[in-house]
C-alpha cells in the first residue's frame, strides 16, 4: 500500500496535483451552496419588506 | 414532434428544469471521475515508451482540466453570441455561469502543469508558447470576469463581456497549435506534443473518462451558478415569490 503512495518516488508530485484539483472541485460547489443561502435569504427578507410597506400604506 | 426552445430560454422553466438535472450530473460526474482515476492508477503501466516514469498520471487530471478549460471558452462565447443574437436574458446567465467554472480548471491545469513540469523538464514555469498562452487564457477568463462586475447595469454588462469573450476567442487555436506546430523548426516547445494515436490504450481509456467526469462537473456547476444568477436577477417576480424553497 505505501508502495502505492510512493509512485517510484513521484508520489509527492502526483498526489499535490490530485489534492489541489480536489480542492478547488470541492471548494467550488461548497462555495455555490452557501451563495444559494445568502441569496435565498435575500429574497425572502426583500418579500418581508414589501408586505410590511404594502401593509403600511392601506 | 416540434420542440419551442424558446420555452427553456425563460429564466422560470429552465430553473426548474436545471434543479432537477443537477443531481444526476453530480452522480455521473462522481462516478466517471471515480472510474477514470481508479483505471488511471490501477489498470495501467508504471513506466510508458518514452522513458516517462509513475509521474506521467498526472496528465489524468491535467489533461482533463486544460480540455474543459478552452472547451468552456468555446460554451461561454457560444452563449454570449447567442445572448447578443436572440437577446436572450438566459443566455447571459449561462456565459456567465460558465466563465468561473472555466477559470477553476484553467487554475487547476496551471498548477497540475507547474508539477508536471518540475518532474518531466525540471522546471515549475517556463515561458514556452503553450504554457504562455494557456496563462493568457487565465487572463482573459479574469478579464471576463472583472468587466462584468465592473458595470453596474446587467444589461451593459452582459453585452460589453461577451464581445470581450468573442475576441479572446483568438487565443484558443493558438493554444492549441502552440504546440501541435506544424514546423518544428519554428517553434521550440518544452509541452509535449498531445497526438492521442500514441497513447497507451488504457492510458487513453482513463484519460477520457476522467474528463468526461470533468465535463459532467462542469455542467453541475455551471446549473448550480445558473439558478442563483436567475435568483438573484429575477428576484422582484412573483415567480420568483411563489418558489417553495422562498415560502418556506
Amino acid at each position: 500500500m505505501s508502495e502505492f503512495f510512493y509512485m517510484g518516488g513521484y508520489g509527492a508530485y502526483i498526489w499535490s496535483s490530485m489534492a489541489a484539483a480536489a480542492i478547488l472541485m470541492l471548494l467550488e460547489p461548497a462555495l455555490l451552496m452557501l451563495k444559494r443561502r445568502t441569496v435565498l435569504q435575500e429574497v425572502k427578507r426583500n418579500i418581508r419588506l414589501e408586505k410590511r410597506r404594502t401593509r403600511n400604506k392601506g | 414532434m416540434k420542440i419551442n426552445w424558446f420555452k427553456y430560454a425563460a429564466p422560470m422553466t429552465f430553473y426548474s428544469l436545471a434543479g432537477r438535472l443537477i443531481p444526476l450530473f453530480w452522480i455521473a460526474a462522481i462516478v466517471l471521475t471515480t472510474v477514470g482515476l481508479y483505471w488511471g492508477f490501477f489498470k495501467t503501466p508504471d513506466t510508458i515508451g518514452n522513458g516517462m516514469k509513475e509521474y506521467y498520471r498526472i496528465i489524468f487530471v491535467h489533461v482533463a482540466s486544460a480540455w474543459m478549460a478552452m472547451w468552456l471558452y468555446g460554451v461561454m462565447v457560444f452563449w454570449a453570441l447567442i445572448g447578443v443574437i436572440f437577446n436572450t436574458r438566459l443566455s447571459y446567465m449561462l456565459a456567465s455561469a460558465t466563465s468561473i467554472t472555466g477559470t477553476v480548471m484553467t487554475i487547476i491545469a496551471l498548477i497540475s502543469g507547474a508539477i508536471w513540469g518540475k518532474t518531466s523538464w525540471g522546471t515549475w514555469w517556463d515561458w514556452d508558447p503553450k504554457l504562455t498562452t494557456f496563462l493568457i487564457l487565465l487572463f482573459v477568463y479574469v478579464g471576463y470576469i472583472a468587466l462584468q462586475s465592473a458595470i453596474d447595469d446587467t444589461r451593459r454588462s452582459d453585452k460589453a463581456s461577451a464581445l470581450l469573450a468573442l475576441v479572446g476567442l483568438a487565443i484558443v487555436p493558438i493554444i492549441y497549435y502552440a504546440v501541435n506546430c506544424p514546423d518544428p523548426n519554428q517553434c521550440a516547445s518544452l509541452h509535449q506534443e498531445s497526438s492521442l494515436k500514441r497513447v497507451e490504450s488504457n492510458i487513453l481509456i482513463a484519460m477520457l473518462v476522467t474528463t468526461l467526469g470533468f465535463w459532467m462537473y462542469s455542467f453541475a456547476t455551471i446549473l448550480m451558478r445558473t439558478r442563483n444568477i436567475i435568483l438573484e436577477r429575477e428576484r422582484k417576480t412573483s415567480w420568483v415569490s411563489n418558489l417553495p424553497e422562498v415560502k418556506s
